[in-house]
């Protein structure tokens, strides 16, 4: 009798199966180049009895690390407001997705 | 042999038993697989839309690090060429001290020419060598303030002016 019971769960189980459902793991990244992420220079050293042509040049350094660093900040928030503008989409898709689902069902 | 075919009947009734469990399981069972399916393509449907959706954002990334590496590449050329012309002017003072330094002196030989010239002029030369003499005046000052200016290029800072600018590293 046992035998007969071990061999009918043995073929019953044949008949089981695990159903994979996909899962959405993890939210959308922005991940933004690291060149865009860098700290802006500090300003350029003055040194005690700098001459007049020497603080024109320290004023020229200063001035083009600005620029480099306007550019740079504003690379990124044009990166991050494009990022957001694409995860925005996402979510609307997802949210007519959904909408269009449940009126499915 | 009564053994053996009780011992039949009970496999066949097993199976008829495991038969039968099984379709009306089937049955209730058909209902979910459904559902399951249809879970299992929305989840297809939003991966694949997550994954277009991240791809699509690592790639403008990807033109934008692009677009902003060149940009910063031209910058830096064109912050390195303004340095040059920057450090070539500075150390030219010197030689631009010279020549505006020749140009007053000329300025002074041609004033004192007229200068001379208006002892002996008659009114009317007098006025017009005044002017031209003023003329001289004006363009010999407007050379030195331009001495001054290259020559103050070497000069010191006054502490007090430069004081609250300066930047300890």
């Amino acid at each position: 009798m046992k035998r007969i019971l071990i061999c009918l769960v043995s073929a019953a189980s044949f008949g089981c199966t695990t159903v994979a459902v996909p899962v959405v793991k993890e939210a959308l990244k922005c991940e933004v180049p690291a060149s865009m992420l860098a700290a802006c220079d500090d300003a350029a050293a003055i040194k005690p009895g700098i001459a007049f042509g020497e603080m024109i040049n320290v004023s020229a350094r200063d001035r083009d690390s600005l620029r480099a660093c306007a550019l740079r900040q504003k690379s990124l928030a044009d990166a991050i407001a494009d990022c957001n503008s694409r995860i925005d989409k996402y979510n609307a898709d997802i949210r007519e997705y959904n909408a269009r689902n449940a009126a499915k069902q | 042999m009564l053994s053996n075919l009780k011992l039949i009947l009970i496999g066949v009734l097993a199976a008829a038993l495991f038969a039968a469990g099984y379709a009306l399981g089937a049955r209730k069972v058909a209902a979910l697989e459904t559902q399951i399916e249809s879970i299992k393509n929305s989840g297809k449907e939003a991966e694949a839309k997550q994954k277009l959706a991240q791809e699509e954002i690592t790639r403008t990334l990807k033109d934008k690090e692009a677009a902003f590496a060149k940009q910063a590449q031209q910058m830096k050329a064109e912050a390195d060429q303004k340095a040059k012309a920057l450090a070539a002017a500075l150390a030219g003072a010197d030689t631009r001290i010279k020549s505006l330094q020749g140009q007053v002196a000329g300025i002074q030989t041609e004033r004192a020419r007229l200068e001379e010239k208006l002892k002996t002029a008659s009114v009317a030369e007098k006025t017009e060598i005044q002017g031209r003499i003023d003329a001289l005046d004006k363009d010999k000052k407007a050379l030195e303030a331009k001495v001054d200016a290259n020559e103050c290029l070497a000069l010191a800072v006054p502490d007090a002016v430069i004081g609250s600018l300066m930047v300890h590293q």
